[in-house]
């Protein structure tokens, strides 16, 4: 358990945070505009076009199959984030976690004054 | 009237009933010997698994009205509430991929431990745990008033004695057994919800020979506007009540303070996102079926039973299960009118039990320790006042929805409720999480803003000016069932007014601490954020 804080500038400006944070964007963005345009576009047909909706397809409504839809776009959606995150971002988050965890100040600065009254453990 | 406690008792549906409640019992006792601390009263010590976990989301989150009220909204109105049900699955994502886990790594009990983190923390969680309160009472009694409505209908028992029922229960498992006992009343309750569910669904598609077009023909055909039960537009009055519905449900559900406490109960941000994804499974599959059994309703049931589920169609779930069980009378229908019965008491048990532990985190972790005292106070004293807000809050539930009775609107209720969650907690939560510049000035502006906005649009809403074009609300033809649309966009146009107006570099810094914290969990457990704070850490820390 850590005594003091670290630098928490420090870390969000580190390469590791950096590139978690980026990986993490490059994968919500995109599956953000996915899933907000596949329901919203269910949600105006729905009041816009219900002549459509009550279209008769395989049998059932059509409005029926695309309600049907949203449930499986969301499973969809749930199933590619738990993966992404599992093998990508947990790694990374790992990383980023590590370079928190380390002594201050930090691995790319010059040896600092030792904080007073502590000794860091010598590495 | 004369108050008779019961006026048609029926023996099999309340010996249910009685199980139902004498389990629940056992395990109140069962968790009242674990808890404890304050991380097992309102987190269950951290140790609820994903999948737990995921089975208590969807027992916290599909109360009632997703069971018996969706269910007769598609018998009366058909397409529309089918869509209403999809954006209160959908709106899982928004709580998947953005919150949960940011959630689980950088709170500690309650969601405005992650909005307050970073700025100042007495008005912010001030005005952050008001807006939990509104909510949460709003939906509380909104579930309260449909409770004693049901049971009157299902036991005959009468409302006032059945209010009192759930509000008893209620408070004895938060007060003696916490977010352990909560936890648990709603994985059971989601279990038997989801074999209800799937007994009814598979009945109703035997009836018609697992012939799907013949329920959606027949459907059709007993419904007055034919066609139109397909076609939606039923529902509301105008095409933006249909689509400001659908957005309450979408974001809301990312702003219910019991949902949101949820992911502190779970051990890290990798059985949150698990968990997420359990309940969207649960409550995907059980969504399906609620529109099925809905559909299977109208066949069924057809205009003759347009009486008998009466306006908010709450009672076509139990009379279609009486139907398939053989009618009224039979014993087959006797015993599954009674078991549908049982799980609705058990859905709403859960459901309340949920929202009352979010009420006392709110009054005892927000406004008592952090705002009274300032973090000064032992964790002794705050499961104490935890306990009194949870008896306090639930004696004033049951107490409003008596002198309300069930004049009380339940849908407007939970209209506010969602429309509150959306408007002033989820762009508070949103903007503290993933923008620097936001400040202590834009989210008690936005937050206060954001509320006002949705009480005022609700009093101006359709249920409250019935009759054409809403006449007499200042809205006009512009005054909707869920306003929504309206004042989610207030509440984040408030907020970032709000921020640019002012200036405060020191939530601006700290922003580091939350965003490198909710982002890579790093000290999710070992250091609460009551430590960073107040002056003074409350756990001792262990090295000097």
């Amino acid at each position: 358990m850590e005594t003091t804080q670290p630098d928490w500038r420090a870390v969000e400006r580190s390469p590791e945070f950096r590139e978690l944070v980026r990986r993490r964007k490059a994968f919500l963005v995109p599956i953000t505009i996915f899933w907000a345009t596949f329901f919203l576009t269910y949600l105006l047909l729905s009041a816009l076009a219900p002549e459509l909706m009550g279209e008769r397809v395989l049998g059932v409504s059509l409005g029926f199959l695309l309600s049907v839809a949203q449930v499986l776009m969301t499973w969809l959606v749930a199933f590619l984030y738990l993966r992404r995150a599992e093998r990508v971002f947990e790694p990374l988050e790992r990383r980023a976690a590590s370079v928190a965890a380390a002594p201050r100040p930090g691995r790319f600065e010059r040896p600092a004054a030792p904080v007073p009254g502590r000794t860091r453990p010598a590495r | 009237m004369t108050l008779p406690i019961a006026a048609d008792l029926q023996a099999l549906p309340l010996s249910i009933f009685g199980v139902v409640l004498a389990v629940t019992l056992a395990i109140t006792y069962w968790a009242s010997r674990r808890t404890s601390d304050a991380t097992s009263f309102w987190a269950a010590s951290r140790g609820i698994t994903g999948i737990q976990n995921g089975f208590a989301i969807a027992g916290d989150y599909m109360s009632a009205s997703s069971f018996l009220g969706f269910a007769g909204l598609i018998f009366l109105f058909g397409f529309d509430a089918m869509v209403g049900l999809m954006a209160a699955i959908v709106a899982f994502l928004p709580v998947l991929l953005y919150i949960a886990e940011r959630m689980r790594n950088a709170g500690k009990f309650t969601a405005v431990d992650v909005i307050a983190y970073r700025l100042r923390a007495r008005p912010t969680r001030m005005v952050a745990a008001l807006g939990t309160l509104a909510v949460v009472s709003v939906y509380l009694i909104a579930q309260m008033v449909g409770a004693g409505v049901l049971i009157e209908a299902l036991t005959g028992l009468t409302f006032t004695p059945s209010v009192i029922l759930v509000g008893a229960f209620m408070m004895i498992y938060v007060i003696f057994g916490g977010m352990i006992a909560t936890t648990w009343v709603q994985i059971i309750k989601a279990g038997l919800l989801m074999i209800a569910g799937v007994v009814l669904a598979v009945w109703v598609l035997a009836e018609f020979g697992f012939n799907l077009s013949h329920l959606f023909d027949t459907a059709s055909s007993e419904h007055a506007e034919g066609a139109s039960f397909f076609e939606g537009g039923l529902q509301f009055d105008s095409k933006l009540g249909l689509i400001s519905f659908g957005l309450a449900f979408l974001l809301g559900t990312a702003g219910l303070p019991h949902i949101l406490m949820r992911f502190f109960t779970v051990p890290n941000a990798k059985a949150a996102r698990g968990s997420v994804a359990w309940a969207i499974l649960l409550i995907g599959t059980f969504y399906i079926i609620v529109m099925l059994v809905g559909t299977g309703a109208r066949a069924i049931l057809g205009q003759a039973g347009e009486s008998a589920v009466g306006d908010t169609g709450n009672l076509a779930l139990p009379l279609l299960a009486e139907e398939l069980g053989g009618g009224a009378g039979s014993a087959g229908g006797d015993v599954f009118l009674a078991v549908i019965s049982a799980v609705a008491l058990a859905t709403i048990l859960a459901v309340v039990a949920g929202l009352v532990i979010a009420a006392s985190g709110a009054v005892a972790h927000d406004l008592w320790s952090n705002v009274v005292r300032a973090g000064r106070d032992s964790e002794r004293e705050e499961v104490y006042v935890a306990k009194i807000a949870a008896a306090v809050m639930g004696v004033l539930a049951i107490a409003v929805s008596i002198a309300g009775g069930s004049g009380f609107n339940v849908s407007v209720l939970v209209a506010l409720a969602f429309t509150i969650a959306s408007s002033a907690t989820l762009p508070a939560l949103l903007f503290a999480l993933f923008w620097r510049r936001f400040n202590t000035t834009g989210a008690v502006v936005g937050m206060s803003v954001g509320l006002a906005a949705s009480l005022v649009l609700i009093l101006f809403s359709v249920p409250v000016w019935p009759g054409p074009d809403s006449e007499g609300s200042p809205l006009g033809s512009l005054a909707l069932d869920v306003p929504a649309i309206f004042s989610v966009p207030i509440g984040f146009l408030a907020c970032w007014l709000a921020t640019l107006a002012s200036s405060e570099p020191e939530a601006e810094r700290r922003f580091d601490e939350l965003y490198v914290r909710s982002e890579t969990g790093y000290g999710a457990e070992a250091a609460p954020p009551s430590a960073a704070e107040a002056p003074a850490p409350r756990e001792p820390v262990a090295a000097r």
